[in-house]
């Protein structure tokens, strides 16, 4: 430990009136019993996949359901031509699930993240949809980099039903299953919102002005 | 930012008189006040919450050596650098130097209320072509101006006040004609874009700091920090210590308290887990990812009766809630943090001296402590300075003669009982026919000028209470 890190360490014992370093287990002891009751959430009657749907409405998103992954292509030609521009280029990562579609022939994908700067739409995938606050969550990477959820003007986002929790905290114990976390986790509760001009809302800041999801709802594909 | 808070009173008188400023305070209030309103009441059990949420932040507090400890290992072992920085002056330092060391020009800076904290924007600005990127701090850095809320920056400036900025800055034009706000938006949007795409370094702040797993959250609406975190080759998060939290579940609970009770969303639009620097198979991220640890009078805070005080989460509803605030706006607080909580945050970190107007300027009616979503009783706190104040023979001497003098009588039943049946009785004739209250006193003219003094019934406690035993018995 460098000087620095010693005092700063050593200032914040003596206000703790504690010598050295605490015992950890004592402390993970007392952590498991504040944490053991259950913690307060929203509740909701009817299934998860309504409610994640329904508070992603309030949040000003906009969604539908395709029954199999070759919907896709179809449904982003919809969006791309709502936004004036039919041609694309649509941005994408290698995340598989869109991998191999067939899209139609006046619309232009781009891959990776050249081109991420100017194009009107990208399209992500989703490891999770939270029901509780109709929550998407993405991971970054190579399957789908993070610039692709925040500068082009519309975001399409693909959900796989089966991936819809109920509570936030049952999405993060999804999120250590698969291992170290990647070095981004966006949590995507609607577009891009600022209220600085007199509080009223305006939507697309800075991100997106549009957020629209795909729930999908086949379970056999990837 | 250079400290206004001894000037509170003259402060107060300008912003009273400012009609602009009222105008744009009243607008916001209700809104804010609302929201919170509505997004409480559907939550099953708030209360519980809050207490969940306290309860969290103290574990974490009597025990930050520990979390600390463990948030730097994580941090480290993900390619990110952990640097301590004691007070201000030690912060700017190194966030300077890293910024030199990385040859930067241009640097972006998403709200960070630490960044204010420190005066990094002076510092930077002097080296660097600085730009804030939350729309709020955008506008008040073309207005030259600290922010007035923690969580609106510019909510004391009006529409006719954007447009003003916008067309000097952008279009270099005066007097246009009243811009919609979708259009000012849009505008703000496309100048920013570019900012975002040229810029070097990227400067954020933290909402919480997750020590498991090494994690700097962030939350906001717009989305600038998460541009502000992926494009620029070098991020740096400045965050106070008092941000951790143990893991996700923690983490999970604060954000229900955090959206609910700052704009009565049940979630931010975007909430952003940062964990380490970017790994080898990102397409993007920023190549250097540092976060500096901020001190600045914290651990004084944890070793003294102001502990809960370190609970903040920044919400900014004891502003929302306050009277005061809501008369005064924030600026008049002269200083980073205003409304209740800067009334107890600035004397901690800034001393006693020169804030004196602060803890006074407080009706100690209570909204702020009964809406704070992690139950920081503010108004203890509040009145726990003024003792601390008494103690240290500040404050005016008015005030402190009446105070000893009060309290030399008081411990003199003899004397008292007589003294007090004369006063209210005295007061009562002042009260006169108009009875109930009075519009000017002897002594209290700056207590009577704006407010009534409500007047006693004409009797005492103790008489009254003597007079109800007997008729009872
Ligand atoms: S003191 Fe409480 S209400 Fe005020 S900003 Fe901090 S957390 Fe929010």
């Amino acid at each position: 430990m460098s000087d620095t890190a010693q005092r700063f360490f050593s200032t914040i014992r003596r206000a703790l009136g504690r010598e050295a370093a605490p015992d950890p287990e004592a402390i993970e002891a007392e952590r498991r019993a504040l944490m053991a009751a259950p913690a307060p959430r929203p509740k909701w009657s009817g299934d998860d996949v309504t409610r994640l749907l329904t508070r992603l409405e309030a949040a000003a998103a906009t969604s539908e359901r395709i029954a199999s992954r070759a919907d896709i292509p179809a449904a982003v030609a919809r969006v791309l031509l709502d936004a004036g521009a039919p041609g694309g280029p649509v941005q994408i990562g290698a995340d598989p699930l869109l991998a191999g579609l067939e899209w139609t022939q006046e619309v232009t994908v781009a891959k990776g993240i050249d081109g991420v700067r100017t194009a009107p739409a990208s399209v992500t995938v989703a490891v999770a949809g939270i029901a509780e606050t109709g929550t998407l969550v993405l991971r970054s990477g190579p399957d789908n980099p993070t610039s692709l959820n925040f500068l082009p003007e519309h975001h399409v986002v693909v959900l796989r039903a089966g991936d819809v929790v109920d509570y936030m905290e049952t999405a993060w114990a999804r999120l250590h299953a698969d291992g170290d976390l990647p070095r981004t986790v966006n949590f995507i509760t609607g577009p891009s919102r600022t209220g600085d001009v007199e509080q009223t809302i305006e939507l697309g800041a800075h991100g997106p002005r549009r957020l629209h999801v795909l729930l999908l709802e086949d379970h056999d594909q990837l | 930012m250079e400290a206004r808070t001894h000037t509170f009173k003259a402060n107060a008188r300008a912003a009273l008189a400012d009609d602009n400023l009222r105008t744009a305070l009243a607008s916001a209030k209700g809104g804010f006040v609302a929201k919170r309103a509505g997004a409480v009441e559907a939550f099953p059990d708030f209360e519980a919450l809050r207490e969940r949420g306290a309860a969290i932040k103290d574990h974490t507090l009597a025990n930050l050596d520990h979390y600390l400890a463990r948030f730097t290992a994580n941090v480290s072992e993900r390619g990110g650098q952990v640097h301590y920085a004691g007070d201000d002056a030690a912060a700017r330092e190194i966030i300077l130097g890293i910024c030199r060391d990385a040859g930067a020009r241009r640097v972006i800076k998403s709200k960070t209320m630490a960044g204010e904290e420190i005066s990094l924007n002076e510092a930077l600005e002097r080296e660097h072509e600085l730009v804030e990127t939350d729309l709020g701090e955008y506008i008040i850095q073309l207005a030259k101006e600290p922010p007035s809320h923690i969580i609106a920056p510019a909510v004391h400036k009006t529409r006719a006040d954007i447009t003003r900025l916008f067309d000097e800055h952008h279009h270099h034009r005066i007097d246009g004609p009243l811009r919609p706000a979708p259009e000012l938006v849009a505008e703000a949007r496309q100048v920013l874009r570019e900012r975002f795409l040229e810029a070097d370094v990227d400067i954020s702040g933290a909402n919480f700091l997750i020590a498991d797993t090494g994690t700097v959250t962030l939350v906001t609406n717009e989305g600038n920090a998460d541009l502000g975190t992926t494009l620029p080759r070098v991020h740096i998060v400045i965050a106070g210590i008092e941000k951790l939290v143990p893991g996700t579940e923690e983490a999970s609970t604060m954000l229900r308290l955090l959206g609910r009770s700052a704009t009565g969303q049940d979630m931010s639009a975007y909430t952003t887990f940062l964990t380490g620097a970017r790994r080898p198979d990102d397409p993007d991220g920023p190549d250097e990812y540092h976060v500096v640890l901020l001190d600045n009078g914290r651990t004084g805070m944890l070793g003294n009766e102001f502990r809960s005080m370190l609970r903040c989460i920044r919400c900014g509803a004891c502003m929302n809630h306050c009277p005061v605030y809501g008369a005064v706006g924030g600026h008049t607080y002269g200083w980073v943090y205003p409304g209740p909580m800067g009334q107890v945050l600035t004397p901690m970190f800034r001393g006693l001296d020169g804030t004196v107007d602060l803890p006074n300027a407080c009706t100690l009616n209570g909204r702020c402590g009964s809406v704070c979503p992690v139950k920081i009783p503010l108004p203890d706190l509040i009145r726990h300075l003024r003792d601390w104040q008494f103690d240290a023979h500040l404050g005016h001497r008015t005030t402190r003669w009446a105070l000893h003098a009060w309290g030399w009588v008081a411990r003199r039943p003899r004397l008292y009982h007589p003294l007090a049946r004369i006063g209210t009785r005295v007061l009562r004739w002042i009260g006169g026919r108009r009875g109930g209250a009075a519009r000017r006193m002897p002594l209290a003219g700056g207590w009577t000028d704006a407010r009534d003094l409500p007047l006693p019934s004409g009797t005492t406690f103790q008489a009254a209470w003597r007079a109800k035993r007997k008729e009872d018995a």
